[in-house]
């Protein structure tokens, strides 16, 4: 049941991207509902998708939070994502974003469908995940991606042309000034947790795990884009490309660092 | 007299330039530029390979001089120690100046009260990120009290037996040398599929043969005595076998594991060899190295022998290496085999820990505040700037 109802996700992920993409062409307030409903809508179900394998997962007597796999994980990813841009947005008006977003998180979704390498099953954890610190280290760490993510797409739009026109070079710094911030302490969180997880599962709290390394460099790369607000220039388009690389190293200390010898293989 | 003040201040110039420029902003980001190809590097070469004496002599070139470069180990090579012993001193700097900033008294003149609450607000404005990085540096004190004083070690205990701690201490006077551990019992559960559900060990601690703790460990679940911890790491499954060997008129009985040697008498061994839970559907049966002055060889002894004679009666005819009392003198017979578990505990000690857990907090505090309380920007000239006093967030 939650892979049906997760596997009709990315389509209205998808139709609310083709909206988007036709309303940039074309203009009109029918064009712009149309991808709104199709942003809400697959928000829904993919809330609800989420929920059902929680549920199911207890059915199957291997009742946790769905969160264990890359599968889950590629979900949730995609979930913060569309979840963090749709409070961002109450708050700050940043529609024009959602295009965009719709397609990043149709991505995600479509690649955890439709892989053959990733198993969609709901599967028993082994004893070392079975614990309390999964949730709030996993979900922590995927919100500071999420808002990684969207500080990056604000700095794609900043380094492209025309970007100091609409909507203004300094709205945009400052975009992705509060994504960082905000992502940082999410993601610096993620990492206390799982450094206070790997104290009791493991008996060190940092052991230089690929995963681990890479998240430190991901850390720093945000720290430093951080400080370079505080250069006489305000980082200018450095800030920018800073949060281009720093969506890079998530990506390589989310899926990459799978392909290293490592104990947070989702291999 | 003008020419020895010159002097005197030209060296106190050059600290004051050397701590502008260690401390600053810049010299932080160039920092960090270093780090991250170094911490890319130490994923993606293959670490620790000095443990298996790859790097010796006769190893390739490439090895060699990777090797040679600290780069099999970066992260304790110089490479990274030193670029990290300078962000450290660039926060200590950074620090030091939000101090002296935040307890700076602008001279009594006219105007002076201005100046001060000026002062004092830009400096509470910075409070955020003097807590930042004082957390940092309070973590990496942490981290380097447990790079000083903390150990890590396995212990393999195998199910009912009772070990001293205290060899396992690389530190005098940590424990107590009458502390002891035992496993009294290990049990593991698992899911339908064969997956191992959970695995416990049920661990007793004596000191000077009393009972000082008992208590279960579990994955995630540790025991701590002492300030030592006691984590459920692994476990591994053998099997013993339950063997009688009436010898020179003696029977006595052994619960043995492969390897071990079985007490026959002063100038005969028997060695178990093997031990299989099932041999081509014939049950359990143990493999045995006997050497006597006499004879020497190898015998299976099936624990279900009696049954495979009635349908094998030219059995020991045809093969005599599956005849118990093949030895003269010797008769084997096998009751069984049993499932014999040992625990892996992982044994570890870190007075760091709580340096680094206030580090964290501290550290967290002050990027909490950082967003409640966002840089606030002056408008001078249409062109809008940071408030701050100096070149360093």
């Amino acid at each position: 049941m939650n892979i049906t109802v997760l596997n009709s996700v990315p389509l209205l992920y998808l139709a609310g991207f083709a909206f988007g993409a036709l309303l940039s062409v074309t203009g009109g307030i029918l064009l712009e509902r149309a991808r709104s409903v199709m942003l809400f809508a697959g928000f829904s179900l993919h809330t609800a998708g989420i929920l059902i394998r929680w549920i199911e997962s207890y059915a199957l007597a291997i009742g946790h939070a769905p969160l264990a796999n890359l599968y889950e994980s590629l979900v949730f990813f995609s979930w913060a994502i569309v979840f963090f841009f749709l409070v961002l947005n109450s708050l700050r008006k940043i529609e024009g974003l959602s295009t965009l977003i719709l397609l990043f998180a149709a991505g995600l979704m479509a690649w955890a469908s439709l892989a053959p390498a990733i198993d969609p099953r709901i599967q028993p954890l082994i004893p070392a995940l079975k614990s309390n610190w999964l949730i709030s280290h996993v979900t922590t760490c995927f919100l500071g991606y999420a808002s990684f993510v969207i500080a990056a797409i604000f700095g794609a739009w900043l380094l492209l042309p025309g970007s100091h026109r609409n909507p203004g070079r300094d709205t945009l710094e400052e975009r992705i000034y509060q994504c960082c911030v905000i992502g940082f302490i999410f993601f610096t969180i993620g990492i206390m947790t799982g450094s206070v997880w790997a104290h009791y599962a493991w008996g060190r709290y940092w052991g230089w795990d690929p995963k681990e390394t890479w998240a430190l460099i991901t850390w720093l790369i945000y720290a430093a884009a951080l400080h370079t607000r505080f250069l006489p220039d305000r980082g200018g388009k450095r800030f920018a490309v800073l949060t281009l690389i720093g969506l890079a190293s998530i990506m390589f200390t989310f899926l990459g660092v799978n392909y290293l010898p490592g104990l947070h293989s989702y291999l | 007299m003008a020419g020895q003040t010159t002097r005197a201040s030209l060296p106190v110039h050059w600290v004051n330039r050397a701590v502008s420029v260690v401390g600053s902003l810049r010299f932080f980001l160039l920092l960090v530029l270093l780090l991250c190809p170094l911490l890319v590097l130490s994923t993606i070469l293959p670490q620790g390979l000095h443990d298996f004496g790859v790097t010796e002599h006769g190893s390739r070139p490439v090895i060699r001089i990777l090797s040679r470069a600290g780069l099999l180990d970066p992260i304790h090579s110089p490479w990274f120690l030193v670029p990290a012993a300078l962000l450290c001193i660039n926060l200590v700097i950074c620090i030091g100046k939000r101090v002296r900033r935040f307890t700076a008294h602008p001279h009594m003149t006219p105007g002076a009260d201005d100046s001060r609450d000026r002062v004092r607000l830009s400096a509470l404005r910075s409070l955020p990120r003097f807590l930042t990085h004082l957390g940092v540096l309070i973590l990496v004190s942490g981290v380097a009290i447990g790079g000083m004083a903390a150990f890590e070690t396995t212990l393999e205990l195998p199910h009912g037996e009772t070990v001293p701690v205290a060899p396992l201490v690389p530190y005098r006077g940590l424990v107590d040398e009458g502390l002891l551990v035992r496993c009294d019992s290990f049990s593991v559960s698992h899911y339908e599929s064969g997956l191992p559900r959970e695995y416990r060990s049920d661990l007793t601690f004596f000191l000077n043969q009393e009972i000082l703790h008992q208590g279960s460990v579990f994955v995630n679940h540790p025991i701590s005595i002492n300030g030592i911890r006691f984590i459920q790491a692994h476990y591994r499954l053998d099997h013993h076998a339950v063997i009688t060997l009436a010898h020179d008129g003696q029977t006595r009985s052994f619960s043995a594991a492969p390897g071990q040697r079985l007490d026959v008498g002063p100038e005969t061994t028997a060695t178990v060899v093997r031990i299989v839970e099932n041999v081509l559907s014939l049950g359990p049966a143990v493999q045995i190295e006997f050497r006597s002055p006499r004879e020497q060889g190898s015998v299976w002894v099936f624990s279900r022998i009696e049954e495979i004679l009635e349908s094998y009666p030219e059995l020991f005819e045809e093969l005599p290496h599956l005849n118990p009392a093949m030895f003269e003198g010797s008769l084997f017979s096998l009751s069984g085999v049993e499932p014999h578990y040992t625990t892996g505990l992982i044994v570890a000690y870190d007075p760091g820990i709580p340096v680094v857990g206030a580090g964290a907090i501290v550290m967290l505090a002050g990027l909490f505040l950082t967003y409640l309380f966002p840089v606030r920007r002056a408008r001078t000239s249409g062109a809008q700037i940071p408030v701050k006093g100096g070149d360093r967030p």
